[in-house]
């Protein structure tokens, strides 16, 4: 199963003219060759593991993790960003024995047949250059309103997600996209600068398939890299779906001026 | 608590439920609110740096400022020397 992991900052879109040619190049370049491993690999379902800005998720419920169950998927309108609407069709079917699977393998996920997806998740289709046929599968993964799920049990869920895909719909051909920033501020002060440090010691791990390592912060050492930081949690989840296979290394930026980021995409083939 | 409430607020009145309401009528929004006379007199007045020390949400409140017409730069300039 094609497993792949990305930055979703809105930057990309918004105000490309603001990074370095090179850096906005080397970008372009990276969603190219993810979405031509989607696209060689005939996906028919994408399962992003995603986080959302305040569009489903609020204090008055925000479930650790949230299946998307419905037939169409409509995005947040976002044209500041420069991203069009662009409905999604679901995958109601497969989202519904996920779920199914999930609950008998610990996980009492929460599901909604009337999610929108926002830039988290559809800049990175648009970029991938997903077709409007592909269905997504989304499982928003709360890394905004604590308290927040943890970093082994988002590890679990990768894990546990795989293994149902794997038995549920042997059949059908599923990639798995995790769409998250690494360390990011937004909103709070900080927001010109991002860790670069923080950021190359947790893509090892991952490039490493050291998942232990991977898992080893806590949410203050989280906090304190950015509040966006806690996205890693989805990269987290697929690199565990992948089931301990080690990732290409698509894109390195460790921070990328005028994006105020660093630009990293992973992707563990389908091999 | 009251972080919790004034987030909800910000959330419902700019892209929740209270949107239209709120800017429709805000002050008939706010009465119907939950916050408190210091924190209603920040909404009506769009006073950021009070609302952010009361520790709202960064993105809430970051959206609440968008939707009051602060422009990006002010709004981090100005939660920036609320934070010292």
């Amino acid at each position: 199963m094609i497993v792949a992991a990305t930055v979703h900052f809105p930057y990309i879109t918004g105000w490309p003219e603001r990074a370095a040619p090179a850096d906005a190049a080397a970008t372009r370049a990276g969603f190219e060759r993810l979405g031509r491993a989607f696209r060689d690999a005939g996906v028919e379902t994408i399962v992003a593991f995603t986080s959302e800005h305040i569009v489903n998720l609020q204090p008055r419920l925000a479930p650790p993790f949230l299946v998307g169950t419905g037939e169409l998927h409509e995005a947040f309108p976002e044209p500041h960003f420069n991203l069009a609407p662009t409905a999604r069709p679901g995958d109601p079917e497969l989202a519904s024995h996920l779920v199914r699977a999930l609950y008998r393998d610990g996980f009492d996920v929460a599901h909604s047949s009337e999610l929108q997806l926002d830039h988290g998740t559809t800049l990175p289709l648009a970029q991938l250059g997903i077709e409007p046929q592909v269905a997504v599968l989304p499982v928003i993964i709360n890394s905004i309103f604590p308290p927040l799920p943890t970093l082994d049990r988002c590890r679990a869920l990768g894990a546990a997600v795989a293994r149902a895909l794997v038995r549920t719909a042997p059949a059908r051909r599923v990639g798995i996209l995790a769409t998250g920033g690494l360390s990011h501020t937004v909103g709070a002060p900080g927001v010109e600068r991002n860790d670069p440090d923080f950021d190359q010691a947790f893509v090892d791990a991952l490039v490493a398939g050291d998942l232990d390592r991977a898992c080893g912060h806590g949410d203050a050492e989280l906090d304190a890299a950015g509040n966006g930081t806690h996205e890693i949690r989805n990269w987290i989840a697929a690199a565990s779906a992948s089931g301990g296979r080690r990732p290409i290394e698509v894109t390195r930026i460790p921070y990328a001026p005028g994006w105020n980021s660093g630009v990293y995409q992973l992707l563990w083939d389908a091999a | 608590m009251t972080a919790i409430v004034l987030t909800q607020f910000l959330i419902d009145v700019t892209r929740g439920h209270r949107r239209q309401a709120f800017a429709a009528d805000r002050e008939a929004v706010i009465a119907e609110s939950r916050l408190d006379e210091h924190l209603r007199t920040a909404i009506r007045d769009q006073d950021i740096a009070t609302l952010w020390r009361a520790g709202a949400h960064p993105m809430a409140l970051l959206y609440f400022a968008r939707l009051s017409g602060w422009a990006a730069d002010d709004y981090y300039r100005c939660i920036g020397a609320a934070s010292t």
